[in-house]
């Protein structure tokens, strides 16, 4: 990012080439929605471009990107007042992707977990895969969304018992 | 420690189609000039200055202040412009929650000093709430820069009213050296131009699209 905020364009592609499909995993995560996340992604690397000079050399990259991704899905969700509905899949005929989980492999559980995921609020959603997803800290986390620690940690942790309570009810 | 809590599989990576998109949009974006955010702190900063300058030379051209009575207002019109400046600069800056707070506590110091350091003050013939109005026009200039250097960065509703505080400073300046009446009318009317026009900024920018999610 510093050679790009010296002006070496290529940089660019290289952060791109390095960060588009982890930034489009987050962002299809956050929105539920494909082609949202698709759009998303572009008004990320957009943001870098116009705010290059707003990155603080010295700090990483990764984190400061995800905070770009993070806050533009945020404000989409909040301004379209969407519902955020479970991914449905076109591509029936695709290969099984892989799985943080396992136990995964079978579609209801797999829709299942999508669905209560896709009912945490949004500041829960963003804590819960900021920190079990990207791994990282909740003083990461609380310096990238510009709250203390502690609430980055009550809303992961909310966001976690959630999910439990979720997946805990009969379907 | 990570909780023992599933998550749903890793969606599948994104399309060429949708990559070869996105890199058309920013190779295209790197065509076009790019200002700094200092730049943007310069800009709305002397906004502020440049009004108040303006507004005291046409009083003092026209007779409507006089030199003396402009002197005498000095430190509160020091401390005003001081907060403008820092204020903007604080609300413009990437992160920098606490500068933002800070600088809600100069506000509040400098909204306190502008009251208890005006005395009985003098009636005016004028209905009191010109005084609101006028500083709402004055504050309206700098109000647009703000909102304008806003939509470069992650919408921000603490950064918005601190920027809006900020924009607020030029009416209150104003009043200094346009007003005076007594500290119960600066305490209501003048008070209550600053404050609308953070809630102006503050409103307006958070019903445009941002140009960029930066923090």
């Amino acid at each position: 990012m510093e050679r790009f905020q010296t002006g070496d364009a290529r940089a660019l592609e290289t952060l791109f080439e390095r960060h588009a499909t982890g930034v489009h995993a987050f962002l299809t995560r956050m929105v539920n929605d494909r082609a949202l996340a698709d759009d998303l992604l572009q008004t990320t690397f957009l943001s870098v471009v116009r705010s290059a000079d707003r990155y603080q050399r010295g700090l990483k990259f990764s984190p400061w990107l995800l905070t770009i991704a993070g806050n533009a899905a945020r404000d989409t969700l909040r301004r379209k007042r969407m519902a955020v509905e479970v991914l449905h899949d076109d591509d029936e005929t695709s290969p099984p992707e892989p799985t943080v989980d396992p136990a995964l492999s079978d579609p209801l559980q797999r829709r299942r977990i999508e669905a209560a995921f896709a009912q945490l609020p949004t500041q829960q959603r963003e804590c819960v895969l900021l920190h079990k997803v990207e791994g990282l800290s909740f003083e990461e986390i609380a310096q990238m969304l510009d709250i203390t620690s502690t609430a980055a940690r009550i809303r992961a942790h909310r966001g976690y018992e959630r999910l439990r309570e979720l997946l805990d009810e009969k379907p | 420690m990570t909780p023992d809590v599933p998550l749903p599989p890793a969606p599948k990576p994104p399309s060429a189609e949708a990559l070869a998109k996105a890199r058309a949009a920013f190779a295209s974006e790197l065509t076009r000039p790019r200002r700094s955010w200092r730049t943007g702190v310069l800009r709305a900063s002397g906004t502020i200055v440049g009004v108040v300058v303006v507004v005291a030379g046409v009083l003092l051209s026209v007779g409507a202040c006089t030199l003396d009575f402009l002197s005498s207002r000095a430190v509160t019109l020091a401390a005003l412009i001081t907060v403008g400046v820092v204020t903007t600069w604080a609300s413009l800056r990437p992160r920098g929650r606490v500068g933002r707070l800070v600088s809600l506590g100069l506000v509040a110091a400098a909204a306190a000093l502008i009251v208890l350091m005006r005395g009985a003050g003098t009636v005016s013939e004028l209905p009191e709430w010109v005084c609101t109005v006028s500083h709402l026009g004055v504050g309206l200039a700098p109000a647009a820069v703000a909102i304008v250097l806003l939509r470069n960065m992650a919408p921000n509703r603490l950064r918005a009213i601190v920027a809006g505080l900020a924009a607020g400073t030029t009416g209150a300046a104003v009043g200094e050296f346009g007003c005076a009446q007594s500290a119960g009318h600066v305490a209501v009317f003048h008070l209550s131009a600053w404050v609308g026009v953070a809630l102006l900024v503050a409103f307006v920018s958070s019903k445009l699209t941002p140009r960029s999610y930066a923090p």
